[in-house]
């Protein structure tokens, strides 16, 4: 039987052993790191087929870590255990390049589950119950959020990645931090068209109720990207 | 004295096997005793010099340690005070959860002496 492995990095001693606790119960084999260093070496060395990254670290801190050996091309899921948690921590660890993130103390059956998902790559047990919303919230808007990425802009509208295919018509909230320095918040988008690239969906989209102001800036910042043409 | 360690936590604790084959509360409250005093000393003077950051940060660890003890009433006094430190912040403000914290630590160290000098919740070990 092949050994599953698992690398724990934390700087507390006790959510090391935690970890390496409720791994050993699901039969995973975990080295425990105490600083991102000793991880890196062990990295080197050492295979393993998911890691735990704690992210509040003296020195050198969880999302350098991530960021780093995900641009060395380890590609095995990668679960943030923190106490961080705040959105914001969430969102950064997630773009750095986690694959999941786990807010500390840990839910023992919501940690099981999710490690068994993202090892097998099967989809999360679903075996949960859900109640149904109440009369009076049956018909009231809720937002959906993707991580995204901006390929490219014109006046008109623009070009991004997304995890999911998302059918033409939809009509998604954008906020990226590009528009946000141009002076544009979040941006009405619809979806015109959604092609599959390898992981990703490119997703081609026009604006929706874009106000003058908001043009005006997108049309400065195209004229800036490409001035030549302009 | 009011219970700080919470009971479910404990019994799941005793009933999972370490990767060293004792019970991980055995592990975790050695770690704990032996461990716990010295952060807390470093926040106190991190406190008192007036470091905030370095304040969150100690706060953050014990944060972590405690809640994996089950102590989660001193594991939220610790995040309140890991929020406000992340900000320039009056040493009154920070005192007041500085003294709690000591308070706590220091209850959680003789519950987790008389738990394992003692009989143990759910008649385990």
């Amino acid at each position: 039987m092949t050994t599953i492995r698992a690398l724990v990095l934390d700087d507390n001693p006790t959510d090391r052993l935690l970890l390496s606790a409720y791994l050993k119960e699901i039969f995973i084999l975990a080295d425990p790191a105490e600083n991102s260093k000793v991880a890196e070496d062990l990295l080197k060395s050492e295979s393993y087929n998911i890691l735990f990254v704690d992210l509040e670290m003296p020195g050198y801190d969880g999302y350098s870590f991530i960021k780093k050996i995900r641009s060395q091309g380890h590609n095995q899921p990668i679960v943030i255990t923190s106490g961080k948690r705040t959105l914001k921590d969430v969102k950064e660890g997630i773009q750095v390049g986690a694959t999941d993130y786990i807010v500390k103390p840990i839910d023992r059956s919501v940690f099981d589950s999710k490690v068994k998902s993202l090892l097998s790559g099967q989809p999360l047990n679903q075996d949960w119950y859900e109640y149904p919303i109440p009369e009076q919230f049956e018909n009231s808007p809720a937002q959906l959020s993707l991580n995204t990425r901006l390929l490219s802009v014109g006046e008109v509208g623009l070009s991004f990645t997304s995890s999911v295919a998302l059918v033409p018509g939809t009509q998604v909230t954008l906020t990226s931090e590009l528009m946000i320095q141009n002076q544009v918040g979040q941006l009405m988008v619809r979806v015109e068209s959604c092609q599959q690239q390898g992981a990703l969906h490119i997703l081609r989209g026009s604006f929706v109720g874009l106000t003058e102001t908001h043009r005006r800036q997108i049309r400065l910042l195209c004229k800036s990207l490409f001035p030549k043409s302009a | 004295m009011k219970k700080l360690l919470d009971p479910e936590i404990l019994e799941s604790l005793m009933s999972v096997t370490s990767p060293s084959g004792l019970s991980v509360w055995q592990e975790i409250s050695q770690i704990f005793i032996s461990d716990t005093p010295k952060h807390l000393e470093k926040l106190i003077t991190a406190h008192q010099s007036g470091d905030h950051r370095e304040t969150g940060r100690i706060a953050h660890f014990l944060k972590s340690s405690c809640a994996n003890v089950g102590a989660i009433s001193v594991a939220e006094v610790l995040n309140e005070l890991e929020m406000l430190c992340q900000a320039p912040c009056r040493f009154e403000d920070r005192d007041k959860f500085v003294l709690q914290i000591a308070e706590g630590v220091l209850q959680i160290n003789k519950q987790i002496n008389a738990l394992n000098t003692g009989p143990k919740p759910g008649g385990g070990m």
